[in-house]
Protein backbone atom coordinates (compact mmCIF):
# COMPACT_ATOMS: atom_id res chain seq x y z
CA UNK A 1 0.00 0.00 0.00
CA UNK A 2 2.71 2.20 1.00
CA UNK A 3 4.56 1.70 -2.21
CA UNK A 4 1.86 1.94 -4.26
CA UNK A 5 1.00 5.54 -2.65
CA UNK A 6 4.70 6.66 -3.04
CA UNK A 7 4.61 5.41 -6.61
CA UNK A 8 1.27 7.83 -6.89
CA UNK A 9 2.34 10.37 -5.37
CA UNK A 10 5.65 10.54 -7.48
CA UNK A 11 3.67 10.35 -10.73
CA UNK A 12 1.59 13.55 -9.37
CA UNK A 13 4.87 15.39 -9.29
CA UNK A 14 5.84 15.13 -13.44
CA UNK A 15 5.46 17.98 -15.11
CA UNK A 16 2.81 16.78 -17.63
CA UNK A 17 -1.46 17.00 -17.52
CA UNK A 18 -1.02 12.89 -17.28
CA UNK A 19 -0.81 13.74 -13.30
CA UNK A 20 -4.40 13.35 -13.76
CA UNK A 21 -4.48 9.55 -13.45
CA UNK A 22 -1.97 9.67 -10.74
CA UNK A 23 -5.39 11.72 -8.77
CA UNK A 24 -7.49 9.40 -10.00
CA UNK A 25 -5.56 6.40 -8.72
CA UNK A 26 -4.74 7.89 -5.35
CA UNK A 27 -8.68 8.15 -4.52
CA UNK A 28 -8.85 4.97 -5.71
CA UNK A 29 -6.15 3.73 -3.21
CA UNK A 30 -7.65 6.53 -0.67
CA UNK A 31 -10.89 4.49 -0.88
CA UNK A 32 -9.43 0.87 -0.54
CA UNK A 33 -7.20 2.39 2.54
CA UNK A 34 -10.42 3.22 4.25
CA UNK A 35 -12.25 0.30 4.07
CA UNK A 36 -9.18 -1.72 4.95
CA UNK A 37 -8.90 0.95 8.05
CA UNK A 38 -12.30 -0.13 9.08
CA UNK A 39 -12.03 -3.56 8.63
CA UNK A 40 -8.53 -4.02 10.09
CA UNK A 41 -9.41 -1.39 12.33
CA UNK A 42 -5.99 0.01 11.54
CA UNK A 43 -5.14 3.35 12.27
CA UNK A 44 -2.09 3.38 9.66
CA UNK A 45 -4.37 2.20 6.81
CA UNK A 46 -6.44 5.53 7.81
CA UNK A 47 -3.26 7.65 8.14
CA UNK A 48 -2.01 6.55 4.54
CA UNK A 49 -5.68 7.48 2.53
CA UNK A 50 -5.81 11.25 4.85
CA UNK A 51 -2.37 12.27 3.88
CA UNK A 52 -2.30 11.08 0.41
CA UNK A 53 -5.26 12.35 -0.42
CA UNK A 54 -4.91 15.37 1.01
CA UNK A 55 -2.03 15.59 -0.82
CA UNK A 56 -3.17 15.00 -3.93
CA UNK A 57 -6.31 17.29 -3.36
CA UNK A 58 -3.71 20.25 -2.49
CA UNK A 59 -2.00 19.20 -5.70
CA UNK A 60 -4.87 19.53 -8.26
CA UNK A 61 -6.78 22.29 -6.49
CA UNK A 62 -3.03 24.13 -6.35
CA UNK A 63 -2.59 23.67 -10.03
CA UNK A 64 -6.62 24.99 -11.02
CA UNK A 65 -8.38 27.23 -8.52
CA UNK A 66 -5.42 28.61 -6.30
CA UNK A 67 -2.89 29.60 -9.63
CA UNK A 68 -6.47 31.87 -10.69
CA UNK A 69 -7.01 33.46 -7.39
CA UNK A 70 -3.69 32.71 -4.34
CA UNK A 71 -5.70 34.06 -1.72
CA UNK A 72 -7.59 31.24 -1.60
CA UNK A 73 -4.81 29.11 -0.09
CA UNK A 74 -5.42 30.36 3.46
CA UNK A 75 -9.16 29.90 2.94
CA UNK A 76 -8.42 26.28 1.92
CA UNK A 77 -5.72 25.90 4.67
CA UNK A 78 -8.16 26.78 7.24
CA UNK A 79 -11.20 24.47 6.18
CA UNK A 80 -9.10 21.61 4.96
CA UNK A 81 -7.30 21.55 8.51
CA UNK A 82 -10.14 22.79 10.78
CA UNK A 83 -12.35 19.87 9.27
CA UNK A 84 -10.06 17.76 10.03
CA UNK A 85 -9.37 18.86 13.62
CA UNK A 86 -13.48 18.78 13.94
CA UNK A 87 -13.14 15.07 12.50
CA UNK A 88 -10.53 13.63 14.82
CA UNK A 89 -11.83 15.68 17.79
CA UNK A 90 -15.67 14.32 16.76
CA UNK A 91 -14.83 10.97 15.90
CA UNK A 92 -12.40 9.87 18.86
CA UNK A 93 -13.85 6.88 19.32
CA UNK A 94 -13.27 5.92 16.09
CA UNK A 95 -9.57 6.72 17.16
CA UNK A 96 -9.58 5.47 19.75
CA UNK A 97 -10.35 1.40 18.57
CA UNK A 98 -8.76 1.62 16.09
CA UNK B 1 0.01 31.53 39.75
CA UNK B 2 -2.59 28.47 38.69
CA UNK B 3 -2.07 26.54 36.25
CA UNK B 4 -5.22 26.55 33.47
CA UNK B 5 -6.10 23.02 34.01
CA UNK B 6 -7.82 21.57 36.84
CA UNK B 7 -5.85 19.73 39.15
CA UNK B 8 -7.25 16.71 40.02
CA UNK B 9 -8.27 15.36 36.44
CA UNK B 10 -4.42 16.22 35.42
CA UNK B 11 -4.00 14.04 38.49
CA UNK B 12 -6.28 11.46 37.60
CA UNK B 13 -4.96 11.29 33.92
CA UNK B 14 -1.30 10.76 35.06
CA UNK B 15 -2.84 7.86 37.37
CA UNK B 16 -3.96 6.12 34.41
CA UNK B 17 -1.36 6.71 32.18
CA UNK B 18 0.92 5.21 35.34
CA UNK B 19 -1.48 2.03 35.75
CA UNK B 20 -1.12 1.55 31.72
CA UNK B 21 2.54 1.11 32.19
CA UNK B 22 2.30 -1.20 35.07
CA UNK B 23 -0.15 -3.20 33.06
CA UNK B 24 2.46 -3.41 30.54
CA UNK B 25 4.59 -4.58 32.76
CA UNK B 26 2.28 -7.35 34.17
CA UNK B 27 1.96 -5.52 37.46
CA UNK B 28 -1.56 -5.60 37.84
CA UNK B 29 -4.25 -7.34 35.77
CA UNK B 30 -6.58 -6.19 33.13
CA UNK B 31 -9.66 -6.09 35.61
CA UNK B 32 -7.49 -3.87 38.46
CA UNK B 33 -6.50 -1.37 35.00
CA UNK B 34 -10.35 -1.16 34.60
CA UNK B 35 -11.09 -0.64 38.30
CA UNK B 36 -8.55 2.42 38.19
CA UNK B 37 -10.01 3.53 35.12
CA UNK B 38 -13.20 3.80 36.72
CA UNK B 39 -12.18 5.43 39.81
CA UNK B 40 -9.99 7.99 38.19
CA UNK B 41 -11.91 9.14 35.52
CA UNK B 42 -11.14 12.57 33.64
CA UNK B 43 -12.58 14.23 30.90
CA UNK B 44 -9.70 15.35 28.86
CA UNK B 45 -9.64 14.95 25.47
CA UNK B 46 -5.52 13.84 25.11
CA UNK B 47 -5.35 11.34 22.43
CA UNK B 48 -2.07 8.95 21.58
CA UNK B 49 1.27 10.99 20.31
CA UNK B 50 0.55 9.81 16.64
CA UNK B 51 -3.02 11.59 17.04
CA UNK B 52 -1.45 14.73 18.42
CA UNK B 53 1.26 14.90 16.11
CA UNK B 54 -1.46 15.21 13.75
CA UNK B 55 -3.51 17.61 15.10
CA UNK B 56 -0.59 19.80 15.85
CA UNK B 57 0.13 20.01 11.99
CA UNK B 58 -3.33 20.26 11.09
CA UNK B 59 -3.92 23.36 13.89
CA UNK B 60 -0.40 24.88 12.95
CA UNK B 61 -1.41 25.39 8.69
CA UNK B 62 -5.31 26.18 10.00
CA UNK B 63 -4.14 28.97 12.32
CA UNK B 64 -0.95 29.90 9.81
CA UNK B 65 -4.29 30.12 6.86
CA UNK B 66 -5.93 32.78 9.36
CA UNK B 67 -2.37 34.83 10.30
CA UNK B 68 -2.22 34.57 5.67
CA UNK B 69 -5.73 36.10 6.11
CA UNK B 70 -4.96 38.97 8.69
CA UNK B 71 -1.35 39.49 7.29
CA UNK B 72 -3.30 40.07 3.71
CA UNK B 73 -5.33 43.22 5.15
CA UNK B 74 -2.92 44.89 7.66
CA UNK B 75 0.07 44.45 5.79
CA UNK B 76 0.42 47.81 4.33
CA UNK B 77 -0.24 49.92 8.61
CA UNK B 78 3.25 50.08 9.06
CA UNK B 79 5.61 48.49 10.64
CA UNK B 80 4.61 50.00 14.81
CA UNK B 81 1.36 48.54 13.78
CA UNK B 82 2.05 45.58 12.67
CA UNK B 83 3.95 44.98 15.51
CA UNK B 84 1.21 45.99 18.02
CA UNK B 85 -1.38 44.03 16.22
CA UNK B 86 1.03 40.92 16.62
CA UNK B 87 0.76 41.22 20.01
CA UNK B 88 -2.62 41.83 20.51
CA UNK B 89 -2.99 38.45 18.44
CA UNK B 90 -1.01 36.69 20.17
CA UNK B 91 -2.83 37.30 23.21
CA UNK B 92 -6.14 36.98 21.48
CA UNK B 93 -4.89 33.55 21.00
CA UNK B 94 -3.91 33.04 24.20
CA UNK B 95 -7.74 33.95 25.07
CA UNK B 96 -8.93 31.99 22.42
CA UNK B 97 -6.73 28.61 23.71
CA UNK B 98 -8.18 28.88 26.97
CA UNK B 99 -11.54 29.57 25.75
CA UNK B 100 -12.61 27.34 22.83
CA UNK B 101 -10.11 24.61 23.58
CA UNK B 102 -9.08 24.64 27.28
CA UNK B 103 -12.56 24.95 28.35
CA UNK B 104 -13.61 21.98 25.85
CA UNK B 105 -11.25 19.77 28.36
CA UNK B 106 -8.35 19.30 25.57
CA UNK B 107 -5.16 18.79 27.95
CA UNK B 108 -2.11 18.93 25.30
CA UNK B 109 -3.92 17.59 22.74
CA UNK B 110 -1.75 18.90 20.04
CA UNK B 111 -4.08 21.80 19.37
CA UNK B 112 -3.54 23.13 22.35
CA UNK B 113 0.50 23.14 21.78
CA UNK B 114 0.12 24.31 18.52
CA UNK B 115 -1.85 27.52 19.45
CA UNK B 116 0.37 27.86 22.70
CA UNK B 117 3.31 28.28 20.57
CA UNK B 118 1.76 30.35 18.08
CA UNK B 119 0.43 32.92 20.77
CA UNK B 120 3.95 33.17 22.06
CA UNK B 121 5.57 33.13 19.16
CA UNK B 122 3.57 36.48 18.07
CA UNK B 123 3.76 38.35 21.10
CA UNK B 124 7.23 37.62 21.33
CA UNK B 125 7.37 38.71 17.86
CA UNK B 126 5.72 41.59 18.14
CA UNK B 127 7.60 42.92 21.03
CA UNK B 128 10.89 42.48 19.49
CA UNK B 129 9.11 44.10 16.69
CA UNK B 130 8.26 47.10 18.37
CA UNK B 131 12.41 47.18 19.16
CA UNK B 132 13.32 46.87 15.62
CA UNK B 133 14.70 43.79 16.65
CA UNK B 134 17.38 46.04 18.13
CA UNK B 135 16.83 45.15 22.01
CA UNK B 136 18.29 41.44 22.63
CA UNK B 137 17.82 42.05 26.53
CA UNK B 138 14.49 43.37 25.64
CA UNK B 139 13.50 40.85 23.65
CA UNK B 140 15.22 37.82 25.77
CA UNK B 141 13.14 39.75 28.64
CA UNK B 142 9.84 38.66 26.33
CA UNK B 143 10.73 35.36 26.00
CA UNK B 144 11.90 35.03 30.10
CA UNK B 145 8.34 36.04 30.67
CA UNK B 146 6.30 34.54 28.01
CA UNK B 147 8.05 31.04 28.18
CA UNK B 148 7.59 31.09 32.23
CA UNK B 149 3.79 32.15 31.90
CA UNK B 150 3.47 29.72 29.67
CA UNK B 151 5.39 26.75 31.18
CA UNK B 152 3.32 27.49 34.14
CA UNK B 153 0.20 28.29 33.27
CA UNK B 154 -0.42 25.42 30.70
CA UNK B 155 2.11 22.76 32.13
CA UNK B 156 4.60 23.09 29.01
CA UNK B 157 7.92 21.26 28.90
CA UNK B 158 8.94 22.89 25.98
CA UNK B 159 8.51 26.67 26.72
CA UNK B 160 10.01 25.25 30.28
CA UNK B 161 13.21 24.68 28.28
CA UNK B 162 12.64 28.21 26.52
CA UNK B 163 12.48 30.05 29.60
CA UNK B 164 15.71 28.56 30.85
CA UNK B 165 17.41 29.30 27.83
CA UNK B 166 15.96 32.61 27.87
CA UNK B 167 17.52 33.09 31.52
CA UNK B 168 21.14 31.55 30.55
CA UNK B 169 20.71 33.77 27.64
CA UNK B 170 19.99 37.04 29.49
CA UNK B 171 22.69 36.09 31.96
CA UNK B 172 24.81 35.89 29.50
CA UNK B 173 23.99 38.94 27.72
CA UNK B 174 24.43 40.95 30.24
CA UNK B 175 27.76 39.39 31.65
CA UNK B 176 28.74 40.10 28.35
CA UNK B 177 27.47 43.28 27.34
CA UNK B 178 29.09 44.73 30.49
CA UNK B 179 32.62 43.80 29.58
CA UNK B 180 35.53 43.78 31.67
CA UNK B 181 36.03 41.20 34.40
CA UNK B 182 32.22 40.28 33.72
CA UNK B 183 33.29 39.01 30.20
CA UNK B 184 36.15 36.50 32.21
CA UNK B 185 33.89 35.41 34.96
CA UNK B 186 30.71 34.10 32.72
CA UNK B 187 31.71 30.51 33.61
CA UNK B 188 31.57 31.20 37.23
CA UNK B 189 28.21 33.09 37.23
CA UNK B 190 26.93 30.74 35.68
CA UNK B 191 27.71 27.93 37.84
CA UNK B 192 26.83 30.30 40.81
CA UNK B 193 23.37 31.10 39.43
CA UNK B 194 22.84 27.12 38.21
CA UNK B 195 23.61 25.50 41.47
CA UNK B 196 21.54 26.93 43.40
CA UNK B 197 18.77 26.09 41.01
CA UNK B 198 19.39 22.83 40.90
CA UNK B 199 19.26 22.51 44.78
CA UNK B 200 15.69 24.77 44.85
CA UNK B 201 14.29 22.91 41.90
CA UNK B 202 15.37 19.69 44.30
CA UNK B 203 13.37 21.31 47.34
CA UNK B 204 10.80 22.04 45.63
CA UNK B 205 9.68 19.24 43.81
CA UNK B 206 9.16 17.42 47.20
CA UNK B 207 6.51 20.17 47.57
CA UNK B 208 3.06 17.94 47.17
CA UNK B 209 1.41 21.59 46.52
CA UNK B 210 3.74 21.89 42.89
CA UNK B 211 3.41 18.47 42.15
CA UNK B 212 1.27 19.41 39.27
CA UNK B 213 4.35 21.30 37.63
CA UNK B 214 6.73 18.03 38.77
CA UNK B 215 7.69 17.65 34.99
CA UNK B 216 8.64 21.04 34.65
CA UNK B 217 10.37 20.73 37.93
CA UNK B 218 12.38 17.84 35.94
CA UNK B 219 13.14 19.75 32.96
CA UNK B 220 14.75 22.41 34.92
CA UNK B 221 16.90 20.41 37.33
CA UNK B 222 18.14 18.57 34.42
CA UNK B 223 18.78 21.66 32.51
CA UNK B 224 20.39 23.28 35.70
CA UNK B 225 22.81 20.38 35.64
CA UNK B 226 23.67 20.74 32.28
CA UNK B 227 24.40 24.18 32.21
CA UNK B 228 26.50 24.10 35.30
CA UNK B 229 28.48 21.05 33.30
CA UNK B 230 28.58 23.26 29.79
CA UNK B 231 29.67 26.19 31.75
CA UNK B 232 32.74 24.35 33.00
CA UNK B 233 33.70 22.34 30.04
CA UNK B 234 36.88 23.56 28.60
CA UNK B 235 36.12 23.07 25.12
CA UNK B 236 32.94 25.37 25.57
CA UNK B 237 34.95 28.25 27.64
CA UNK B 238 37.76 28.02 25.00
CA UNK B 239 35.74 28.37 21.95
CA UNK B 240 33.25 30.81 23.46
CA UNK B 241 36.65 32.54 24.69
CA UNK B 242 38.00 32.71 20.76
CA UNK B 243 35.07 33.14 18.75
CA UNK B 244 33.15 36.00 21.42
CA UNK B 245 35.92 37.43 23.10
CA UNK B 246 38.57 37.78 20.71
CA UNK B 247 41.23 35.79 22.19
CA UNK B 248 43.87 35.04 20.50
CA UNK B 249 45.80 31.69 20.98
CA UNK B 250 49.01 30.75 19.70
CA UNK B 251 51.34 27.92 19.89
CA UNK B 252 51.24 26.73 23.64
CA UNK B 253 48.61 29.20 24.88
CA UNK B 254 45.77 28.80 26.61
CA UNK B 255 42.97 29.96 27.98
CA UNK B 256 43.43 31.76 31.65
CA UNK B 257 42.23 29.26 34.57
CA UNK B 258 42.51 26.21 31.78
CA UNK B 259 43.70 24.33 34.80
CA UNK B 260 40.11 24.91 36.18
CA UNK B 261 38.46 24.36 33.51
CA UNK B 262 40.35 20.94 32.64
CA UNK B 263 39.20 20.10 36.39
CA UNK B 264 35.39 20.79 36.00
CA UNK B 265 35.36 18.56 32.65
CA UNK B 266 37.01 15.77 34.50
CA UNK B 267 35.22 16.40 38.12
CA UNK B 268 31.61 17.26 37.16
CA UNK B 269 30.78 14.26 35.13
CA UNK B 270 32.18 12.25 37.94
CA UNK B 271 29.91 13.97 40.84
CA UNK B 272 27.26 13.26 38.94
CA UNK B 273 27.55 10.10 38.52
CA UNK B 274 29.05 9.33 41.51
CA UNK B 275 25.77 11.21 43.41
CA UNK B 276 23.45 9.50 40.83
CA UNK B 277 24.39 5.80 42.09
CA UNK B 278 24.80 6.83 45.96
CA UNK B 279 21.22 8.70 45.49
CA UNK B 280 19.77 6.58 43.22
CA UNK B 281 18.79 9.47 41.61
CA UNK B 282 17.88 9.14 37.96
CA UNK B 283 17.62 12.20 36.56
CA UNK B 284 21.49 13.08 37.86
CA UNK B 285 22.38 9.01 36.37
CA UNK B 286 21.38 10.01 32.79
CA UNK B 287 22.69 13.83 32.96
CA UNK B 288 25.96 12.21 33.86
CA UNK B 289 26.09 9.41 31.11
CA UNK B 290 25.89 12.19 28.67
CA UNK B 291 28.11 15.09 30.17
CA UNK B 292 30.49 11.72 30.37
CA UNK B 293 30.19 11.68 26.61
CA UNK B 294 30.90 15.40 25.87
CA UNK B 295 34.30 15.11 28.32
CA UNK B 296 35.45 12.43 26.01
CA UNK B 297 34.88 14.34 22.99
CA UNK B 298 36.18 17.68 24.45
CA UNK B 299 39.62 15.55 25.29
CA UNK B 300 39.55 13.85 22.07
CA UNK B 301 38.95 17.03 20.64
CA UNK B 302 41.97 18.62 21.45
CA UNK B 303 44.80 15.34 21.42
CA UNK B 304 43.39 13.94 17.63
CA UNK B 305 44.59 10.61 16.66
CA UNK B 306 43.03 7.75 14.65
CA UNK B 307 38.99 9.10 15.21
CA UNK B 308 37.72 5.79 13.64
CA UNK B 309 40.15 4.08 15.86
CA UNK B 310 39.12 5.76 19.42
CA UNK B 311 34.98 5.64 18.01
CA UNK B 312 35.54 2.01 17.30
CA UNK B 313 36.89 1.23 20.77
CA UNK B 314 34.67 3.17 22.51
CA UNK B 315 31.91 1.81 21.24
CA UNK B 316 32.88 -2.00 21.84
CA UNK B 317 33.89 -0.98 25.58
CA UNK B 318 30.04 0.44 25.84
CA UNK B 319 28.39 -2.46 24.59
CA UNK B 320 30.51 -4.55 26.50
CA UNK B 321 29.77 -2.14 29.47
CA UNK B 322 26.26 -2.42 28.64
CA UNK B 323 25.31 -5.97 27.80
CA UNK B 324 27.54 -6.56 31.42
CA UNK B 325 25.08 -4.12 33.27
CA UNK B 326 21.78 -5.66 31.62
CA UNK B 327 22.70 -8.82 32.79
CA UNK B 328 23.84 -7.91 36.03
CA UNK B 329 20.97 -6.09 37.18
CA UNK B 330 18.71 -8.86 35.33
CA UNK B 331 17.52 -9.16 39.33
CA UNK B 332 17.25 -5.70 41.39
CA UNK B 333 20.46 -5.14 42.86
CA UNK B 334 21.01 -2.48 45.81
CA UNK B 335 17.75 -0.54 44.68
CA UNK B 336 18.89 -0.71 40.61
CA UNK B 337 17.25 -3.10 37.97
CA UNK B 338 17.05 -3.03 34.06
CA UNK B 339 13.24 -2.96 34.10
CA UNK B 340 11.96 0.52 33.50
CA UNK B 341 8.90 -0.30 36.46
CA UNK B 342 7.66 3.09 37.84
CA UNK B 343 7.41 6.23 36.36
CA UNK B 344 9.55 9.14 38.18
CA UNK B 345 6.09 10.75 39.91
CA UNK B 346 5.46 7.18 41.47
CA UNK B 347 8.66 6.54 42.81
CA UNK B 348 8.30 7.17 46.65
CA UNK B 349 5.08 5.79 46.09
CA UNK B 350 3.45 2.75 48.34
CA UNK B 351 2.45 0.98 44.85
CA UNK B 352 0.84 -2.26 46.82
CA UNK B 353 -1.38 0.78 48.94
CA UNK B 354 -2.25 1.32 45.93
CA UNK B 355 -2.96 -1.47 44.58
CA UNK B 356 -5.03 -2.94 47.62
CA UNK B 357 -6.93 0.40 47.42
CA UNK B 358 -8.05 -0.26 44.43
CA UNK B 359 -9.31 -3.87 44.06
CA UNK B 360 -10.88 -3.79 47.47
CA UNK B 361 -12.53 -0.24 46.67
CA UNK B 362 -11.40 1.91 49.03
CA UNK B 363 -10.20 4.51 47.15
CA UNK B 364 -12.41 7.69 46.48
CA UNK B 365 -11.71 9.94 43.64
CA UNK B 366 -9.97 13.18 44.95
CA UNK B 367 -12.69 16.32 44.94
CA UNK B 368 -12.25 19.52 45.20
CA UNK B 369 -14.89 21.70 47.42
CA UNK B 370 -15.46 23.93 44.51
CA UNK B 371 -16.86 20.97 43.15
CA UNK B 372 -18.67 19.06 46.18
CA UNK B 373 -19.95 22.71 47.14
CA UNK B 374 -18.00 21.77 50.36
CA UNK B 375 -20.60 20.31 52.62
CA UNK B 376 -21.94 21.71 56.10
CA UNK B 377 -19.77 22.27 59.03
CA UNK B 378 -22.38 20.01 61.37
CA UNK B 379 -23.12 16.66 61.30
CA UNK B 380 -26.47 16.10 61.90
CA UNK B 381 -29.74 17.99 60.38
CA UNK B 382 -28.35 19.51 57.20
CA UNK B 383 -25.68 22.12 56.35
CA UNK B 384 -24.37 24.68 58.89
CA UNK B 385 -23.67 28.34 58.10
CA UNK B 386 -20.01 27.03 56.70
CA UNK B 387 -21.96 25.67 53.82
Amino acid sequence: MLIFFAGCVAGLFIDEPVYLIYVLLIYGGCYFAWHQAKVKKSFLFLLYAFLVGYIATTFVLADTIFDAEPSLWFLYSILSCGGFIYFVVKYRNFFKQA
Amino acid sequence: MKSAYHQPWVYNLSVIKDAKRWLKHDLISQEQFDKISEEYKTPFYHPNLIIRILLFIATLLAISGITGLLGLMFADTGQTAISILCILYGIGSFVMLEKVFINKNHYKSGVTEAILYHSIGFTIGGVAGLTDFNSPQLILIACLLGFAFAAIRYLDLLTTIGAVASLAGLLFYNCFEAGGIFKQIIPFVFILTFSPAYFLTKKLQKRGDLSLWSNNLLVVESLSLLLIYVSGNYLVVRELSVNLMDLTLEGSNDIPFAFLFYFFTVIIPLTYLYFGIKNKDSVLLRVSLIVVAISVFTFKYYSPGHTEITLTLAGTVLIAIAILLMRYLKTMRGGFTRENLLAHSWGNMNVEAILISQTMGGNQTIRTDQETGGGGASGGGGASSGF
